[in-house]
């Protein structure tokens, strides 16, 4: 539907569709003709409503038309919309709205203004050394925060929105000459073709964007700091910036950048080297330990030392569960005070800590109803998988399903279930690029940069694993 | 992966989980399990083998960290049936896996071993490193000795053997892989150590087992012993105290065929440890060397050795050649050295390097000695033959021993 | 055509995903019959192997496609077919003794409290799981698994040196080539590794010294089997052949393990990992060909070619060693007709009739 040069009708059109106590309506004069200002309340800046549209109305000398308005009102951010429907939209996003009798668009304003959380470090990715500054909601500030990482002329930024109710505004970021026009192409079209009537958070644009819908495993990255999003894109990543969201999502994603910290970029290549190994051996211990244990007391009491499995046995005598049922039963115990420390007020944070550490874990074991090692093996487990927070969700039920399988077969079955994992992981691909990479298929020069972290100088070439455009990332002199 | 993949990924899921809770696959729980740590076996008048199996069983407290041992001994016509015979009457489930010492008994002197050690070489359940010792005694006697070294006799016993394994060398020590591989080899020569009680309390008041753990409830018959303070089962040691005996393993059992032809002492289990093995870090001494009519002891430390066998075959015969050179320091003497010798630490006097040539040439050539008288291959001469002179083989394989010519040379060298 | 492997792939193939599965009863059934020439009697079979390989690369090296598709556009589909057959049979008889013994060896080495044939059958998920993916994620799994197998044998061989007698193998030849010959044929179920070869040639992105590349890895790994032979002989000499499993024994007469307790377990769960990989490849050729030549969809394929065997070993094993008899001994003839000879023979062919087509191409101009 169209606006018509009657005033009456193109307010009414409005009005029809944006019927809410919010949205104010402002009969003002221009020049020698009626006009209406339409706006959100509490997200138009009002003062740039007066400044920008009602003192110049007021001071318009002569007849307004379709040819001199657009020309008169003067703003950074103005629009001919002609249709009512994105008129509406617009409106409700922020824009203010002049309808003037006789003229048959609507002039829209772009005068956005809400507050904003101050850029602060993000809580998941704190860093010893390196930048602080982390994303916000505001989709404004966070390319804001990518424009001033990197001032070229090669840095896009392409708009969409998705979402039917909420329109939500998102952001392809990525540098010119470095990504793949057809990977930036092709999240274009993902987005575009998505059906989804509100997209509130980051989380829904990567559930339409990963390329295997059941996947246990993350298929597209995401970051809250903007000098880690930088270097990413500068590697011929696409940035996937969604408005109201503090992450910015990554494509395409290798399972090994997970293990990588920001902090390792501003360290030295030793410590960073040290540090991913560490982590890698964290993740390993988590995920098999409770396994292990659980199929070395059932079925292969010859892999535990004698003198530890006199331990054990001394520990679990008169513990009520079995082996298996125990280690389930701790991990169960461990993954709920987990979700209730996130869940929980902060207030009330220190008394789960309390309560789940001294009186459950001890008390339980004074109890007779875990045993000792039991629970040193599921909290070791359970702070092992904290070194790389990423990917804590997949590798918890990772862990489980372990537990299970090691419960239920012994260790070869875990041998059996590690082999099913590694061939579902070397045949993951999520935009042409294998989620293993630089390890299978092995990509010798992007080893560089994978457990090993390579002098930054010696980093000469962007990942190989990426489908890139543009390999070089140092100039030779 | 499809969502239908999902679907049947989560059936498996479930039935794995199902089998997760209700796993019992007729499983050993851990608790029934009978920890063996070593075992005894001894030869019954009636032909059956008596099986006695030391088992750790874990009893610590928070004061007491240390754990108590039982033996349970079964019967059986074999002895796979006498292990089985243990669980079947304690209701213990028999645990091999960490069993890491084999005892015969004496009894079992004139009989062919490989009847009983066969059964630890085939089966997988058991170490086939497990160490092997002959008793001097009964087997189950040294099992159910308490000693001041270990509250677990049998770990008592392997810290011994172990220990002298990696400095000693006085130890011929022999595990059931040797045992067995030099048994079907074409010599079927093999040896163990010979192991004798000490008490420390007098030499003459040998200690007694009977003293150690009652006999009563279990399999054939149990007896249970706790250390430290802890509490201690039936028939166990009161207040803590822990025995007197300890073990001596410096002799060493021949065996041809699988039967005991014969022993080597202490001195000439040295010598073939220095001949077989790494003599370095050993000690030595060498006694009564007289100085102006002072009769003086010293004790010498092997830093350096090398010990060769070569065999040279001809149709006149095969001749042994035996030869030691070692580099020793004088570690202990009751010679008064003057401080300039000590600054130019010890040298090795000529009376003492004469002396210790001489005794360890004697020491060889006894080896090689009882090697003829009592046939057994331990020098593994026939190996020797076999690799190195094969088409000799066919001729002196049969009579090598008879033929055999040995010439005998040792080289201590001190500080220079 | 897209290329699936890459020549760095075939080669960590043959370095970390064959070897393993001649280290479980391989070296005590060969030992039985060659004693201290159990070397010897590898080595033939390498060379063997090492024959057929490099006969197939050098005739086959320029040619599109593997040695099926080939076949197939030279010989016609009929002949296609009954040689796709013949190699369906050789691969589901190739991991009979394979299956048998690792099924073995994890009951009575790995569980001590309960052998149960059930907690073997789990490795059929995996093997229908890589039979399912296209060849590219064999080479891919090459790549994963050859770090964990590099890791596993250095560990493994680290701790058995130490207790090897390597004059064990002396005197050499002493067994006579009669039993080092029939040594070498009772083991042909573990070799005719060329049957892989078959599948890989043509479908790898070429690059330089490819063929250096593959023969010094196939070199390697076949270094890597007669070394773990001499390192088993060499710590058991007379009782080499009543050890069936010699991957667990090797490693445990160290003073390390006496005093740490078995840690070797280590590089034997890593080489237990890359071996039931390896017991995965025959089916996963075997699938191949009945979705190429039968039309058979892959994830049906996957689950009949891993039937037979999962029936003879739920329901037949009992007849264990009546099979192992028959197929090291009557089916060895047929794992070296159709694992070497034939693969040769047919290379040398192919090559002479596409040198013919070829100068009949340029004849017509």
């Amino acid at each position: 539907m169209n606006f018509t040069e009657r005033l009456k009708d193109n307010v009414a059109a409005i009005k029809k569709r944006l019927n809410s106590d919010d949205i104010q309506y402002k009969e003002i004069k221009i020049g020698e003709k009626k006009g209406c200002i339409v706006f959100a309340a509490d997200l138009t800046d009002k003062s740039a409503v007066g400044e920008l549209i009602i003192r110049p109305a007021a001071d318009f000398c002569g007849t307004p038309n379709g040819d001199n308005i657009a020309e008169y009102f003067f703003s950074p951010e103005t629009e001919k919309e002609y249709s009512v429907i994105p008129a509406t939209k617009k409106i409700a996003g922020g824009s203010c709205a002049l309808l003037c009798d006789g003229v048959n668009f609507a002039l829209l304003f772009g005068l956005k203004k809400f507050d904003k959380r101050a850029i602060t470090e993000p809580p998941t990715s704190t860093v010893i050394k390196g930048p602080r500054e982390g994303f916000v909601e505001s989709l404004s500030v966070n390319t804001s925060l990518m424009r001033r990482k990197l001032i070229s002329p090669a840095l896009r930024f392409k708009y969409l929105s998705a979402g039917e109710f909420s329109d939500t505004k998102i952001a392809l970021c990525y540098i010119d000459g470095i990504a793949d026009e057809r990977l930036v192409n092709s999240i274009t079209e993902k987005i575009k073709k998505a059906k989804i009537d509100a997209v509130l958070d980051d989380s829904y644009v990567s559930k339409f964007l990963g390329e295997h819908k059941a996947s246990l495993f993350k298929q597209i990255g995401n970051t809250e700091k903007p000098d880690v999003l930088a270097a990413r894109i500068l590697e011929g990543r696409v940035a996937v910036l969604v408005d109201g969201s503090p992450i910015a999502l990554t494509v395409p994603y290798l399972l090994v950048e997970d293990f990588q910290s920001p902090g390792d970029y501003y360290s030295s290549s030793y410590s960073a080297t040290f540090a991913r190994i560490l982590r890698l051996l964290a993740v390993i211990i988590s995920v098999y330990l409770p396994a292990l244990y659980v199929s070395a007391q059932l079925f292969h009491l010859q892999f535990i030392p004698l003198s530890f499995l006199l331990t054990i046995v001394n520990s679990i005598k008169g513990i009520p569960l079995s082996p298996s049922f125990e280690m389930f039963f701790t991990l169960l115990v461990f993954e709920i005070l987990n979700e209730a420390s996130v869940r929980m007020p902060k207030y009330v944070g220190m008394v789960v800590s309390i309560v789940g550490g001294l009186v459950l874990g001890e008390t339980a074991v004074n109890a007779g109803i875990i045993s000792a090692p039991a629970l040193m093996i599921i909290a070791l487990s359970g702070i092992c998988l904290y070194t790389v927070p990423e990917l804590e969700q997949t590798f918890s039920v990772l862990r489980l399903i372990f537990l299970v399988i090691g419960g239920s077969f012994g260790a070869f079955g875990i041998i059996v279930a590690s082999g099913v994992l590694l061939t579902y992981l070397v045949s993951f691909e999520n935009y042409r690029t294998p989620l293993l990479a630089p390890f299978s298929p092995l990509i010798v020069k992007d080893l560089k940069d994978g457990w090993y972290k390579g002098f930054t100088v010696e980093r000469r070439l962007s990942p190989i694993s990426l489908k890139n455009v543009n390999k070089r990332r140092i100039k030779n002199d | 992966m499809k969502f239908k993949g999902v679907k049947i990924a989560a059936v498996i899921f479930a039935t794995v989980f199902l089998l997760f809770f209700s796993n019992d696959f007729g499983l050993i729980d851990i608790e029934k399990t009978a920890i063996i740590t070593a075992v005894a076996i001894d030869l019954e008048q009636d032909g059956e083998y008596k099986l006695t199996a030391q088992i750790a069983v874990p009893e610590a407290t928070d004061t007491n960290t240390e754990n108590l041992r039982a033996q349970i001994s079964g019967k059986g016509a074999t002895v796979g049936a006498a292990i089985k015979n243990i669980g079947d009457t304690s209701g213990w489930f028999p645990q091999l896996c960490f069993c890491n010492l084999i005892i015969v008994g004496n009894g079992f002197s004139d009989y062919n071993l490989i009847k009983i050690l066969d059964y630890f070489s085939k089966t997988l359940r058991i170490q086939d490193s497990a160490l092997i010792v002959m008793a001097e005694t009964e087997g189950a006697e040294l099992l159910k000795l308490s000693t001041p070294l270990d509250n677990i006799s049998s770990f008592a016993l392997q810290k011994i053997l172990l220990k002298n394994a990696g400095l000693n060398r006085d130890v011929a020590v022999c595990d059931v892989k040797s045992f067995c591989t030099g048994y079907y080899s074409d010599a079927g020569s093999s040896y163990m150590p010979l192991i004798k009680v000490v008490s420390q309390k007098s030499e003459n008041e040998k200690p007694s087992a009977e003293s150690v753990g009652g006999e009563n409830s279990g399999g054939e018959n149990a007896s249970v012993a706790g250390g430290g303070s802890g509490s201690s089962g039936s028939g166990g040691e009161s207040g803590g105290a822990k025995g007197d005996a300890i073990f001596n393993a410096d002799t060493t059992a021949l065996f041809l065929k699988g039967k005991k032809v014969g022993e080597l002492d202490a001195d000439l289990t040295l010598a073939f440890t220095a001949l077989t093995g790494d003599f370095s870090t050993s000690t030595f001494e060498v006694k009564n060397v007289d100085l102006g009519g002072e009769k003086l002891n010293y004790l010498l430390t092997v830093f350096s050795c090398k010990a060769s066998r070569s065999l040279s075959v001809s149709e006149n015969g095969i001749t042994l050649k035996v030869s030691l050179d070692a580099y020793v320091k004088i570690s202990d003497t009751n010679e008064r050295f003057s401080d300039l010798e000590y600054l130019k630490n010890l040298p090795l006097p000529s009376y003492v390097k004469q002396r210790a040539e001489s005794d360890f040439t004697e020491r060889i050539t006894d080896l090689i000695r009882t090697e003829i008288e009592t046939g057994c291959d331990f020098l593994d001469i026939k190996k020797e033959l076999y690799r190195k002179h094969y088409s000799y083989y066919s001729t002196y394989k049969n009579n090598f021993i008879e033929n055999l010519n040995y010439s005998v040379s040792v080289n201590f060298t001190g500080q220079k | 055509m897209i290329k699936q492997l890459k020549t760095r792939q075939i080669c960590f193939f043959y370095i970390a995903i064959l070897p393993v599965i001649k280290f479980f009863m391989m070296p005590s059934v060969i030992s039985g019959i060659s004693g201290e020439d159990i070397w010897i009697s590898v080595l033939i079979n390498c060379l063997l192997d090492f024959t057929a390989i490099f006969t197939v690369y050098i005739c086959l090296k320029d040619q599109d496609g593997d040695f099926f598709t080939l076949t197939e556009k030279l010989f016609g589909k009929a002949f296609a077919k009954t040689v796709a057959t013949i190699y369906i049979a050789f691969f589901l008889l190739k991991t009979v003794m394979p299956l048998n013994e690792i099924k073995d060896y994890v009951e009575m080495t790995l569980y001590i409290t309960s052998p149960n044939i059930f907690t073997f059958m789990p490795v059929f998920a995996l093997i229908i799981f890589v039979c399912v993916h296209r060849l590219r994620v064999i080479g891919r799994l090459a790549d994963g698994v050859l770090i964990i197998a590099l890791i596993g044998y250095a560990f493994m061989f680290a701790l058995a040196i130490p207790n090897t007698d390597f004059e064990a193998l002396l005197p050499v030849g002493a067994h006579g080539a009669n039993n080092i010959i029939r040594g070498a044929y009772i083991s042909q179920p573990w070799f005719n590794d060329c049957a892989y070869f078959l599948f890989f040639t043509g479908e790898y992105i070429k690059g330089k010294k490819d063929g250096l590349k593959i023969f010094a890895s196939f070199t390697l790994s076949a270094l890597t089997v007669i070394f773990f032979c001499i390192l088993f002989y060499g710590t058991f000499t007379s009782i080499a052949f009543r050890q069936r499993f010699a991957l667990t024994e090797i490693s445990k007469y160290t003073t390390v393990i006496n005093n740490t307790e078995r840690f070797d377990y280590l590089p034997i769960f890593a080489l237990l990992f890359t071996a039931v990989f390896s017991l995965a490849l025959p089916f996963y050729f075997a699938t191949d060909l009945i979705v190429r030549f039968f039309g058979v969809k892959r994830n049906l394929a996957a689950v009949i070619i891993s039937l037979p065997p999962a029936i003879l070993l739920l329901f037949f094993e009992e007849y264990f060693a009546t099979i192992e008899t028959f197929i090291t001994q009557t089916a060895s003839g047929f794992f070296l007709l159709f694992g070497t000879v034939f693969p040769t023979a047919a290379a040398i062919v192919m090559k002479i009739q596409l040198v013919k087509e070829n100068k009949i191409e340029i004849q017509r101009g």
